[in-house]
């Protein structure tokens, strides 16, 4: 298997990589840190020094925890320390939907479509830019992906086993990971088996696949539990930890009660009606600074970051997925059928669960979403006859919307008057209503708004 | 496929499964090797350290200065006592650049450990990794009935196992006490007594099997309803394990007592 690559694609990327890291990075030092970054920067201390999952989000596997230690005592617990391994891999993210578009269609405009409207969807630059991992989701599966196709070209097999530590490293980053894993699984298997050969060389094939993307990747899962293990558990007391997180995770309600209107929390609604990722949260150092001897007072203190879900694209997901399923199924195309199966297994389970799934999860399905929805506006658009024209208006009405949802995205959307009135006003008068007591009016500098946590 | 193909293909697959057994092996051997204990016997073994201390905190100084790590604590008293770990931990409402990061084991040593939250701290300072609490049935009941809003946890005839964010935890009886695979270190609260004999306790000890390399008595000095009735029993109990009793309210360490030298090594 072998793709050809116009001399300029990687330039472009390269281009479309730098816009994601401007946006990505863009005004983030006078972005106030969220309870949630102050939070993952504690338990990557807890975890790595005391071995203890937790204090948040204790039920998700540890990889966050290691990177973003080790991103803090190189970096000090500035912004790099707390965000940065998110930064990174959220901008590495446009390349690699780029890059395994480019695979999956064999067309590099189709790739470069796909990667803009990545780089400038406002949940994924959202979660660029906070420390939580829900971008390693999208992340660690598209670098596996992409390794498994470089596997394919080359027949390498240094590149198959880098694939099943991509996947590993998915699997720890959270369990989610295990659905593209399946499926490029049996990508590799199905095409394993149109090789032909005796059935001593397809036994080897299937075992090595085994090995690679069976083993290895459970090895790699096995091995960011070291600082656990280091707390004197033996391999016997493992399987009881994995089923505390599994039971934790499948019945999960929240970490705190929500104090605004949580509608946003069930998967099938993501591509059928708008949808936001509401995040509002109180820091007493006012992004403006805060003068001494003075709190600042619930306008200032509030930051309500919302990822709102670009209509123009999310609303053409369905669109897209049956026009990539149709298209697969009457061509044989293996690249449509495989991103159809790629999207299907990882969101038909999310939106068949019963428990609460917040837009921050979207993550693991978006890369395929915005890949398919490429394919499709870059086909419709060929059926005109000014179709650079009609691709243009296109683009153009994406980044018109995406622009005020880019504020949003970053916490930006209160100094906006109409954002603020129209987008953001709702949440916060939500948020200081459920307050029990109005900040800044007395109590410690530590006194917190009361959140109830999980009870002994 | 050609030889040389099959072959590296062979290799490959015959490395990741060694390599994975290798993993599986040097992880486990990690867990193991990463527990501290001292020489450790029956209850009444002489090389087992004893000691009667007036607060369950007190316990968590010893076997901090000990050096114990990784190990399974044995919590007898009379009720366990819950509270929320994440009221101990403050809700940082100034979270300006660079952030004021802390240890929460640490943070919790030095300004939360205390007669409720000793077994905690321990847990969170990589002393423990497992509790079995032995309380009266009535206590084990209703830690039953409360399990049922527990998302993980087991209820048997012979008591209760359930988690807290992944941290083993088994509640039961002295009778239906079956002992562990490996030596504990056991804590005695005196408020224990109320129901029970000291001789009742350790014959259900001793047919338990257990095995400790650190024995601590505890008078539980400031909880309530310990009466010097409890006290008393807790000192015979004392008695029957070979500690020569001090007066009540003074520390005690019989002179006979071996110095506590853990030693590392792994734990069967």
């Amino acid at each position: 298997m072998k793709i050809a690559i116009s001399s300029r694609t990687p330039l472009y990327l390269g281009l479309l990589t730098l816009l994601a890291l401007v946006l990505n990075t863009v005004l983030i030092t006078s972005q106030p840190v969220s309870h949630d970054d102050f939070d993952v920067a504690l338990s990557a201390i807890n975890y790595m020094e005391s071995g203890q999952l937790g204090p948040t989000m204790w039920n998700h596997p540890c990889l966050r925890n290691i990177l973003v230690y080790w991103a803090l005592r190189a970096f000090g617990s500035g912004v790099l320390g707390v965000k940065g391994v998110s930064l990174l891999l959220g901008t590495l993210c446009t390349p690699l939907v780029g890059l395994v578009a480019l695979r999956i269609f064999r067309d590099s405009r189709v790739a470069l479509l796909a990667a803009l409207l990545w780089a400038c969807d406002a949940l994924v630059i959202e979660f660029s830019r906070q420390g939580i991992n829900d971008i390693y989701l999208a992340f660690f599966p598209l670098a596996a992906i992409y390794l498994a196709y470089r596997f394919r070209e080359s027949g390498n097999q240094g590149w198959l086993l880098a694939c099943g530590v991509g996947f590993g490293l998915g699997l720890a980053s959270k369990w989610s990971g295990l659905f593209p894993l399946a499926v490029t699984f049996l990508l590799l298997l199905f095409a394993g088996h149109r090789e032909g050969g005796s059935a001593g060389e397809r036994l080897a094939r299937y075992a090595r696949l085994g090995a690679t993307l069976g083993i290895v990747p459970v090895l790699v899962y096995l091995l960011t539990f070291l600082p656990w293990f280091g707390r004197g558990y033996s391999l016997s007391e493992w399987p009881a930890l994995q089923r505390a997180m599994f039971l934790e995770t499948s019945q999960h309600q929240g970490y705190h009660p929500k104090q605004w209107n949580d509608t946003d929390n069930r998967a099938y609604k993501w591509f059928v009606l708008p949808s936001v990722f509401v995040d509002p949260f109180m820091n007493m150092d006012s992004p403006d600074g805060n003068p001494v001897g003075k709190l600042p007072d619930f306008e200032e203190s509030v930051t309500v970051e919302l990822g709102y879900a670009n209509p123009l694209v999310w609303l053409l997901v369905w669109p897209a997925l049956f026009f990539v399923i149709r298209r697969g199924a009457r061509e044989r195309d293996e690249g449509c059928c495989y991103l159809g199966g790629l999207f299907l297994a990882a969101y038909l389970p999310l939106v068949a669960s019963p428990r609460p799934i917040w837009m921050n999860t979207a993550l693991s399905v978006l890369p395929y979403a915005i890949m398919a929805v490429a394919f499709l506006v870059w086909n419709v658009a060929q059926r005109f006859p000014r179709r650079q024209l009609v691709l243009g208006l296109y683009l153009a009405a994406v980044l018109l919307v995406a622009s005020p949802l880019y504020l949003l995205a970053i916490g930006k959307g209160t100094k906006i008057p109409f954002l603020k009135e129209q987008l953001v006003e709702q949440y916060m008068v939500q948020f200081r209503k459920n307050m029990p007591a109005k900040p800044g009016l007395g109590g410690a500098p530590q006194g917190a708004p009361a959140s109830p946590r999980h009870a002994d | 496929m050609s030889t040389s193909k099959l072959v590296r293909s062979t290799v490959t697959c015959s490395s990741v499964v060694l390599l994975a057994a290798l993993t599986l092996l040097g992880v486990d051997r990690l867990g193991r090797g990463s527990r501290v204990s001292g020489p450790a016997g029956t209850l009444q073994a002489p090389q087992v350290a004893k000691k009667i201390v007036d607060r369950p905190e007190e316990a968590y100084g010893i076997w901090k200065e000990a050096g114990y790590r990784g190990r399974t604590v044995v919590f007898v008293s009379d009720r366990w006592e819950s509270f929320d770990p994440g009221e101990l931990i403050p809700t940082q409402m100034f979270r300006a650049y660079p952030l004021q990061l802390f240890r929460i084991a640490k943070l919790l040593e030095d300004e939360h450990l205390d007669a409720v939250t000793f077994l905690y701290v321990a847990s969170m300072n990589r002393m423990i990794r497992g509790i079995v609490a032995v309380l009266p049935k009535g206590e084990v009941d209703r830690l039953k009935q409360l399990s049922a809003k527990s998302k993980d946890s087991k209820v048997s005839d012979r008591g209760l196992y359930q988690t807290r964010q992944g941290f083993p935890r088994w509640f039961t009886t002295g009778a239906d006490f079956a002992g562990l695979h490996e030596p504990a270190l056991l804590y005695v609260g005196a408020s224990y007594f109320k129901s029970s004999e000291p001789e009742e306790l350790l014959a259900q000890i001793a047919k338990s099997g257990l095995q400790s390399d650190c024995v601590i008595l505890c008078r539980e000095k400031g909880k309530g309803g310990v009466t010097p009735a409890e006290v008393a029993k807790l000192n015979r109990f004392a008695r029957l394990l070979g500690l020569a009793t001090p007066p009540a309210g003074a520390e005690g360490m019989p002179a006979s007592q071996p110095q506590l030298q853990p030693s590392t090594r792994p734990d069967s």
